[in-house]
C-alpha cells in the first residue's frame, strides 16, 4: 500500500501542489486527473523521489519511502514512463529485462534467470512475438505495453504510470485499461496513473484525485468525486456526466462530455 | 542470430589474433616469414639462429611494441566511444565530445613548441585533456548547477573544443616552419611508430584502470542510454555511474593522445560496427568494442605502414577508412541505428 500525507511539491521551493493526501490500497488503481500545468507530473515525480519533498510524507505500507539509490524501496515501486523513442536500438528482451536493475548489483549484468524471467512476462502479456524486435521500430501502444512488462518485471507492488494512454487509438486505450485493471486485481497491485481523459477514471478507477486549476484538490471514491460540478470547476469549462443503462448485466455506463 | 555473432567474443578475438599476425609480417624493415619464424624461436630460447642484430632490433623493439600499443589505443578508445555514445544519449558522440582530445592536442602542442622532452611532452598533453574536460564541466555546472544536462556538457564541450582548437592554430602559426611545425603537425595527425616497450607498459596500465569501470559499470550503462530519469527509479545511482564514466572515458582519450597523438574517427566508428553485431546491450557491446577497436585501430596501421613508401600519418587513414565506413552502416540502418 502506498499513501501520501499532506504532500507539498514543487520546483526549487516554490510549491506547485499542496496539501495532497491520497491512499491506494493492494489492488487499487487511482487515476490522477487534472488539467495541463496544474502539477500532475510534479507530483507523480515527487512521489517517485525524482524531485525532492516540500513537506509532507511518502509512505510505503507506513514507513517513509526510500528513493535513495540502491534502497530495497525501488525495487517494490515501478515507473511506467510516456514511451519515448532512445537513441539506440535495443531489443524489446532487452528493454524488459532492465526491470530486473534494481536487483540487480552495480558491476553485474542480467543473469539467464533474469531474461528468462522477462521472456516469461512478454509471454504472460502477450507481447513474445516482440522480443526480438528492436524497440525503436514497434507501434506506439507496442511499446506503452512493452514498458509495462518492464515494469512488471521488477516485480513490484506499486505501479506509477504517467500518461500511459496518451497518444493511443481507442482500441489501444481499451486494451491498456483493461490490462491495467487486470494486473492490479490478479497480482495485487497498487496502481497510480494520471490521465487526461476522465472517462479512464470512469472505466478503470477505484479512487479518483481530482487536481483543480485553482489549487484544488480533491480524492475519494469516483462516485463521489467525479461529478458536473467538479469536473466542471478542475477543468474550467462545461462537463456533464450522461448515463446509460445498456452496459452488460444492464449496469450503467457513464461517459464524460463536453459542452462547447 | 548467426553462430558468429552469439559467439561474438570468440569470432572477434579471432579477428584480433589474424590481424595481428598479419601485422608481425608488415613493415619498413623487410622480413620473410622464415626469419621472423626464427626470431621468435631464438627468443622462446628454443631455436639457435645467428639473428642479425638489426632484424632481432626491427621486430622486437620497433614492430612488436608498435602492434601491441595500436591494439591497446585502438580498444580504449572505441570503448570510450560507446561509453560517451551511451551516456549522452547520442550515436554522434566521439571520445573528444567533452574537449579531452582537442584539449590533449594543444598541450602536446605546446610541448613540442618549447621543444620539451618526449616524456614532457605526454605529461602536457595528459594535463591539457584532463584541463579541457575540467573546464568543460566547471562551465556546465556554473550554467546549470550541480546536475548539469548532458545537452549542457555536449554544448559547453563543443566551445571548449574551439577554444583549445584556437590554441592549437596558434601555436602552429608561431612555431618554427623547419622545426617544430612539422612536429605539430605530425602530432596532431596521430601515429604509433614511437611507441616503445616502456610506452606499451605505461599504455597498458592507464588503459587498464580507466577501461575496468567501463566494464564493470556495462550493464548500468544501458540502463543509462534510456533515460536519466528511468535509470533513476530503476535504482541506478546516475550521478554517480555518469561521472564515473565520463571520468574514465576522459582518462582514456587523454591517454591515447598523449601517447600517440589525435587519431580520430575509432572512438566514433568502432561503436557502430559492434552494435551492428552485437546490438546495443552494453554488456555485449563494450566487449565487443574492445576487441573490434583492437583489430580496427591495427588494421589501419597495417596500411599505414604499408601502402605507400613513404609511412601515411594515422590520423588521415582512420578518417579515409572510418568514414566512408560510417555511411555503409547508417545506410544499412536507413538512417536508425537500428539492425
Amino acid at each position: 500500500m502506498i499513501a501520501v500525507r499532506d504532500l507539498r511539491c514543487g520546483y526549487d521551493g516554490r510549491a506547485v501542489v499542496e496539501n495532497v493526501s491520497f491512499e491506494v490500497e493492494r489492488g487499487q488503481v487511482l487515476v490522477l486527473l487534472g488539467p495541463n500545468g496544474v502539477g500532475k507530473t510534479t507530483l507523480f515525480k515527487t512521489v517517485l523521489g525524482l524531485l525532492p519533498r516540500l513537506g509532507g510524507e511518502v509512505l510505503l505500507d507506513g514507513a517513509p519511502l526510500d528513493a535513495k539509490p540502491g534502497s530495497d524501496d525501488l525495487k517494490r515501486i515501478a515507473y511506467v514512463p510516456q514511451a519515448h523513442v532512445p537513441a539506440f536500438a535495443f531489443t524489446v528482451a532487452e528493454v524488459v529485462v532492465m526491470g530486473r536493475t534494481p536487483r540487480i548489483k552495480a558491476f553485474a549484468a542480467p543473469s539467464e534467470r533474469d531474461r528468462a524471467f522477462a521472456r516469461k512476462t512478454l509471454v504472460e502479456l502477450g507481447l513474445e512475438h516482440l522480443a526480438e524486435r528492436p524497440y525503436t521500430e514497434v507501434s506506439g501502444g507496442e511499446r506503452q505495453m512493452i514498458l509495462i512488462a518492464r515494469a512488471l518485471v521488477q516485480e513490484p507492488d506499486v505501479l506509477i504510470m504517467d500518461e500511459p494512454a496518451a497518444s493511443l487509438d481507442f482500441g489501444n486505450q481499451a486494451i491498456l485499461l483493461r490490462m491495467v485493471r487486470d494486473l492490479s486485481r490478479s497480482r495485487g497491485l497498487s496502481v497510480l496513473m494520471t490521465s487526461h481523459n476522465p472517462d479512464h477514471a470512469l472505466l478503470v478507477a477505484d479512487k479518483v484525485l481530482l487536481l483543480s486549476k485553482g489549487g484544488g484538490c480533491r480524492c475519494g471514491r469516483v462516485e463521489d468525486v467525479l461529478d458536473d460540478e467538479s469536473l466542471t470547476d478542475a477543468y474550467g469549462t462545461p462537463i456533464d456526466i450522461i448515463e446509460k443503462a445498456a452496459g452488460p448485466n444492464g449496469a450503467a455506463l457513464r461517459s464524460c462530455v463536453l459542452r462547447l | 542470430m548467426a553462430f558468429w555473432k552469439r559467439h561474438y567474443v570468440l569470432t572477434l578475438s579471432l579477428l584480433l589474433v589474424a590481424v595481428f599476425l598479419v601485422s608481425l609480417f608488415v613493415g619498413r624493415y623487410g622480413m620473410s616469414p622464415a626469419e621472423i619464424g626464427s626470431l621468435v624461436l631464438e627468443k622462446l630460447g628454443v631455436g639457435d639462429f645467428a639473428n642479425a642484430n638489426a632484424a632481432h632490433t626491427a621486430f622486437f623493439v620497433i614492430r612488436v611494441p608498435r602492434n601491441v600499443g595500436a591494439v591497446l589505443v585502438g580498444a580504449g578508445l572505441a570503448c570510450a566511444g560507446a561509453v560517451f555514445q551511451g551516456v549522452f544519449k547520442n550515436p554522434m558522440s566521439s571520445p573528444d565530445i567533452l574537449g579531452a582530445a582537442t584539449g590533449a592536442g594543444f598541450g602536446a602542442a605546446c610541448g613540442i613548441l618549447l621543444s620539451l622532452s618526449a616524456v614532457a611532452v605526454q605529461l602536457f598533453s595528459f594535463a591539457g585533456g584532463l584541463a579541457a574536460v575540467l573546464l568543460t564541466c566547471g562551465i556546465a555546472r556554473s550554467i546549470e548547477g550541480k546536475g548539469a544536462t548532458p545537452v549542457t556538457l555536449v554544448l559547453t564541450g563543443i566551445v571548449v573544443s574551439g577554444i583549445f582548437q584556437a590554441g592549437i592554430s596558434l601555436t602552429k602559426y608561431v612555431a618554427d616552419p623547419n622545426s617544430t611545425l612539422p612536429s605539430i603537425t605530425l602530432w596532431l595527425m596521430g601515429t604509433f611508430s614511437s611507441l616503445t616497450w616502456a610506452d606499451v607498459g605505461q599504455l597498458a596500465t592507464l588503459l587498464t584502470v580507466s577501461v575496468l569501470p567501463m566494464f564493470l559499470f556495462r550493464w548500468r550503462l544501458s540502463v543509462l542510454a534510456m533515460g536519466d530519469e528511468e535509470a533513476k527509479t530503476l535504482g541506478v545511482n546516475v550521478p554517480l555511474v555518469r561521472m564515473v564514466l565520463i571520468v574514465c572515458a576522459t582518462l582514456v582519450t587523454s591517454t591515447a593522445v598523449a601517447y600517440c597523438g589525435v587519431i580520430g574517427w575509432i572512438g566514433l566508428v568502432v561503436p557502430h560496427m559492434a552494435r551492428s553485431i552485437v546490438g546495443a546491450d552494453c554488456t555485449r557491446l563494450i566487449p565487443a568494442s574492445l576487441l573490434l577497436g583492437g583489430s580496427f585501430s591495427l588494421a589501419v596501421d597495417i596500411v599505414a605502414r604499408s601502402l605507400l613508401p613513404i609511412e601515411l600519418p594515422l590520423g588521415i587513414l582512420t578518417a579515409l577508412i572510418g568514414a566512408p565506413f560510417f555511411l555503409f552502416l547508417l545506410k544499412r540502418s536507413r538512417g536508425g541505428w537500428s539492425r
